[in-house]
């Protein structure tokens, strides 16, 4: 079943050309964006700009094992371009009228959502395998400890990861089920991360100071993005948490769950339009 | 199915599709109210109704697309399914197809589905016609293609039952003749078919049964008479009326002929027969027709009546 299933998404997205030009432009900027570190670090060397004393290429960045964290974080970020090119490819089956066709032809509507989810699972398991790849490769070239346990430390962030981009994607996914048009699905999911959210955090700590701290660390978008927390100030001799918290884990898997369940009422439950 | 009844084995036509007060409501509007119907195997049958009678919301409900606010449905009563789907091949408001892929690609994604083998897409698009242009995409295809690779793609898992919703809409008439061309092959193979339309003319030709649609009831249903079916009725008037009708009743293509209210003789003729070559006959025969006019089908008269009384 997974494999017809598998094969099915591949079937309609090998063809699709600004499905392989996103693919191509989210590879390319993942690689660029994970190796431009040092690239960023070397410029301000040159500008003759330190960090508390400490040349900015000195910033064991990318040694084991802080190296995991690191390119964690800013790895997350770069997943909103698979979640557009999910929503291209959930979009296109309502604007073309393909999911109301294919259940015609006996897919089932759980079917349909099995296979969505399966996209949303290769496409964490290509972000996590690059970020893996590339921290492998800066981490060996870079560390003067490669012992296996400095390799390994901090290695809990790779799966985190995993499961934040599969939080990040299904949350485009039920947005695009409920919308089921794909640019003002883009566009909502941009508006909501990006404005929308922090507005209403902003409102709620305006109006109830830290009294309602855990709704907005419960905000979704929050949730999902706020698992793995900033690591970059301990080069500034800041406190970081190089730890996930499990408070923090918890919200992201209950709106992994949630998105799940929103998704599969709406498929199964209401009319196929 | 035969059953033995005292000794005789009679012919019973086996139930397809069972509905029960089958009901849609949108935000209290009754699309679909307490509809009942049942549909014999191998029957052809036309579900006709104006715009906005409830005709594809009905069609949506039995393919599962639309969830039906009450009532229900039992496809192949005798042998049931868990995935009727499977075994009806369908069209639901006009072909659903990726418009960046060929119509051969198309139809792998739906073989998929399906669980057919890729051969059979060389199969169907033989049967509509359509194997010289498989590569081309399904955005560059003419209405009358993506219309035909639509019941390509319907006929792909060789379906016990065929729902076409409007399947001549918007097309010219050569993609009008090769669509209905098309559906009376299929019919001559045994299949069930389930024609939503309102070419009256269309059902007329081609269904074996018919019910009509009025927001949301069915308000009535039956077979399709065979006169209804194979004749056209012509209104005719000449200088020698009589000799005409002695003209008509010695020929083998004429019946029904009867003086009308108003003085012309109205005759049924054989659809094989075009007017003009009726025409023709009757000049051969020394007739020379002052009026000759083609009345609407009796099945047009009778859906019209059906909705006045209503």
């Amino acid at each position: 079943m997974n494999t017809k299933i598998l094969q099915l998404e591949w079937l309609k997205i090998k063809h699709k050309r600004s499905f392989q030009i996103l693919l191509l432009i989210y590879l390319i900027s993942l690689v660029t964006v994970l190796f431009s570190g040092q690239w960023l670090l070397a410029a301000l060397d040159r500008l003759s700009i330190d960090f508390e004393g400490y040349r900015p290429s000195m910033l064991p960045i990318y040694e084991f094992p802080d190296i995991w964290h690191n390119i964690s974080y800013v790895a997350y970020y770069l997943a909103f371009i698979p979640a557009i090119m999910l929503i291209i490819s959930m979009g296109m089956e309502y604007e073309n009228d393909t999911l109301k066709q294919h259940i015609i032809d006996g897919l089932k509507p759980t079917e349909f959502l099995m296979s969505k989810l399966w996209l949303i699972i290769c496409f964490a398991t290509i972000h996590l395998s690059v970020v893996f790849l590339v921290g492998m490769t800066m981490g060996l070239n870079q560390s003067y400890d490669r012992s296996i346990s400095a390799i390994f430390k901090y290695f809990e962030f790779l799966p985190v990861l995993f499961f934040q981009v599969v939080g990040m994607l299904l949350f485009v996914c039920t947005l695009t089920l409920f919308i089921k048009k794909t640019g003002l699905s883009i566009l909502i999911f941009i508006l909501y991360f990006i404005i929308i959210e922090p507005i209403i955090s902003g409102v709620l700590f305006v109006l109830a100071g830290d009294n309602l701290a855990i709704i907005r660390q419960m905000l979704p978008a929050r949730a999902i993005s706020e698992v793995i927390s900033f690591p970059f100030g301990r080069y500034v001799f800041r406190e970081v948490l190089d730890y996930i918290p499990i408070s923090r884990l918890i919200s992201l898997f209950f709106w992994i769950f949630t998105f799940c369940t929103l998704s599969y009422i709406k498929l199964s439950r209401s009319d196929i339009k | 199915m035969k059953i033995n009844f005292h000794g005789y084995k009679l012919n019973i036509l086996e139930e397809i599709l069972h509905i029960n007060k089958l009901s849609k409501h949108f935000s209290g509007f009754k699309a679909v109210d307490q509809l009942s119907l049942s549909i014999k195997k191998g029957s052809v049958f036309g579900l006709l109704g104006p715009n906005g009678s409830g005709k594809s919301t009905t069609l949506g409900m039995l393919l599962g697309v639309i969830k039906p606010s009450g009532g229900d449905f039992k496809w192949f009563p005798r042998n049931p399914h868990s995935n009727p789907n499977l075994k009806i091949g369908a069209i639901l408001d006009g072909p659903s197809f990726y418009d960046f892929l060929s119509g051969r690609q198309n139809l792998a994604i739906c073989a998929l589905i399906k669980k057919v083998p890729e051969r059979k897409i060389d199969e169907v698009l033989q049967q509509v016609n359509l194997k010289e242009r498989q590569h081309e995409k399904f955005k560059n295809y003419s209405l009358g293609m993506k219309q035909r690779l639509a019941i390509a793609n319907a006929l792909l898992a060789d379906p016990e039952v065929l729902i076409l919703d409007e399947p001549t809409n918007g097309l010219d008439p050569e993609g009008i003749a090769d669509i209905r061309s098309l559906i009376i092959a299929i019919s001559q193979s045994g299949k069930t078919i389930l024609l939503a339309s309102h070419l009256l003319d269309e059902v007329q030709k081609v269904c074996t049964d018919y019910g009509v649609l009025k927001k949301g009831r069915i308000i009535h249903s039956g077979p399709i008479g065979e006169t209804q079916k194979h004749y056209n009725t012509l209104m005719l008037n000449c200088n020698e009326l009589s000799i005409l009708q002695s003209i008509c009743e010695e020929s083998d293509f004429c019946q029904n002929i009867s003086f009308s209210p108003n003085g012309l003789l109205s005759v049924q003729v054989d659809d094989k027969l075009s007017v003009h070559d009726f025409h023709t006959y009757l000049i051969g025969r020394g007739i020379t027709l002052t009026h000759l006019q083609e009345v609407s089908y009796q099945l047009e008269e009778e859906f019209i009546r059906l909705l006045k009384e209503q």
